[in-house]
């Protein structure tokens, strides 16, 4: 709790130096949240040649919209939702899917899979000490979590390595918490799976 | 401890924070060496995704940022010098008319004292009126820009 007090007195002794005409201020704060807001367009948006001005987007947004700021949240939190509904607006432009569940099935019970997960996977993960076998993984997760929807992949990062709350996703995606829980399991069971399919060809 | 196999949300549960999910669960983990090796799986996947580089932009954005930000400001700052000149050369105006004309003026104000209050009066009233509707209309306007946030 002391540790949140803590943080919503700095992000309010930077958001009044802007305010105050400080424009400098203002690139503490990007760099602050720089690592957030590119995790986000790095997984929503696939264009690499978009990313630059939807980033610039989101922050003259922040900058403009900095005055109605009212500490509901963090101020990564609530930079992060301009982000997120930013790409949002750019995938709606575009036509593109923002969830899309052709390669993420998972409703089928594949026994299969469950023989390969038991088996020979972790027979495999059992020489994890092995760097080159590390290595392999990570390429092979780094692909697969390419595959996912812009949405999931967004979730699982926000999870799993910018370590944020389900209840800090929620406001970030404006989802009920439930529906983050529930797309959160479907994209880490297809991650598993799609993992498992992998290694069960190579071992065919 | 649960009979059945435990189902993949329960083991997202254990895998994700197995301090704090369900006795039964743990239970269920400990003794079931199949349910075990499929949390194990879930184990490497999640520190899989965890050892996943974070991308990074070839740019500097706050430069870029920055660099947009000061351009109005820039602007805004010439406006305020614009507008100090010309209520300057207005007030300049003022006075030398006045120190031209002082005595046909304060012949006037001897005669017609009481007019000269009256206009002076309107002419107060009307100035207050136009500076609060300025007023009423620029505070719409960032209400709207609060509410656009
Ligand atoms: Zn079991």
């Amino acid at each position: 709790m002391s540790g949140n007090k803590e943080n919503i007195q700095k992000d309010r002794y930077w958001i009044d130096r802007v305010l105050g005409g400080d424009t400098n201020a203002f690139a503490t704060i990007i760099q602050n949240t720089e690592g957030l807001v590119t995790q986000i367009v790095f997984k929503m948006i696939s264009r690499t040649e978009d990313r630059k001005d939807i980033a610039q987007d989101i922050y003259l947004k922040a900058f403009k919209s900095l005055p109605g700021f009212r500490y509901q949240s963090k101020l990564s939190t609530w930079i992060a939702q301009i982000a997120y509904n930013t790409c949002l607006t750019y995938l709606e432009k575009k036509k593109l899917v923002l969830i899309d569940n052709r390669n993420e099935n998972i409703e089928t019970d594949d026994d299969s899979l469950e023989f390969v997960g038991s088996k020979s996977v972790i027979g495999l993960f059992n020489q994890t000490e092995n760097d080159i076998f590390q290595r392999e993984l990570n390429e092979i997760l780094k692909s697969e979590i390419e595959l996912l929807s812009p949405l999931h992949k967004t979730l699982i990062t926000l999870y799993h390595n910018e370590e944020l709350s389900y209840e800090e996703i929620a406001r970030i995606t404006q989802l009920p918490e439930g529906t983050v829980k529930n797309y959160l399991f479907r994209a880490r069971r297809s991650l598993k799976d799609n993992l498992l399919r992998k290694y069960k060809k190579e071992e065919l | 401890m649960i009979a059945e196999h435990l189902s993949e949300n329960e083991l997202q549960q254990y895998v994700s924070d197995s301090l704090h999910c369900e006795q039964s669960i743990r239970e269920h983990i400990k003794s079931c060496y199949i349910c075990k090796e499929k949390a194990e799986t879930y184990q490497i996947l999640f520190s899989g995704i965890q050892r996943q580089q974070k991308p990074e932009f070839d740019f500097n954005l706050t430069d870029l940022v920055i660099a947009q930000l000061e351009q109005p400001k820039r602007s805004f700052s010439t406006n305020i010098v614009v507008a100090y000149l010309l209520s300057s050369i207005g007030i300049t105006a003022v006075l030398i008319s006045c120190f031209l004309f002082h005595e046909y003026l304060s012949g006037l104000f001897i005669r017609y004292s009481n007019l000269l209050i009256y206009l002076f009066m309107a002419i107060t009233a009307v100035v207050f009126l136009f500076q609060c509707i300025e007023i009423c209309r620029k505070y719409k306007k960032q209400i709207g820009v609060l509410n656009l946030s």
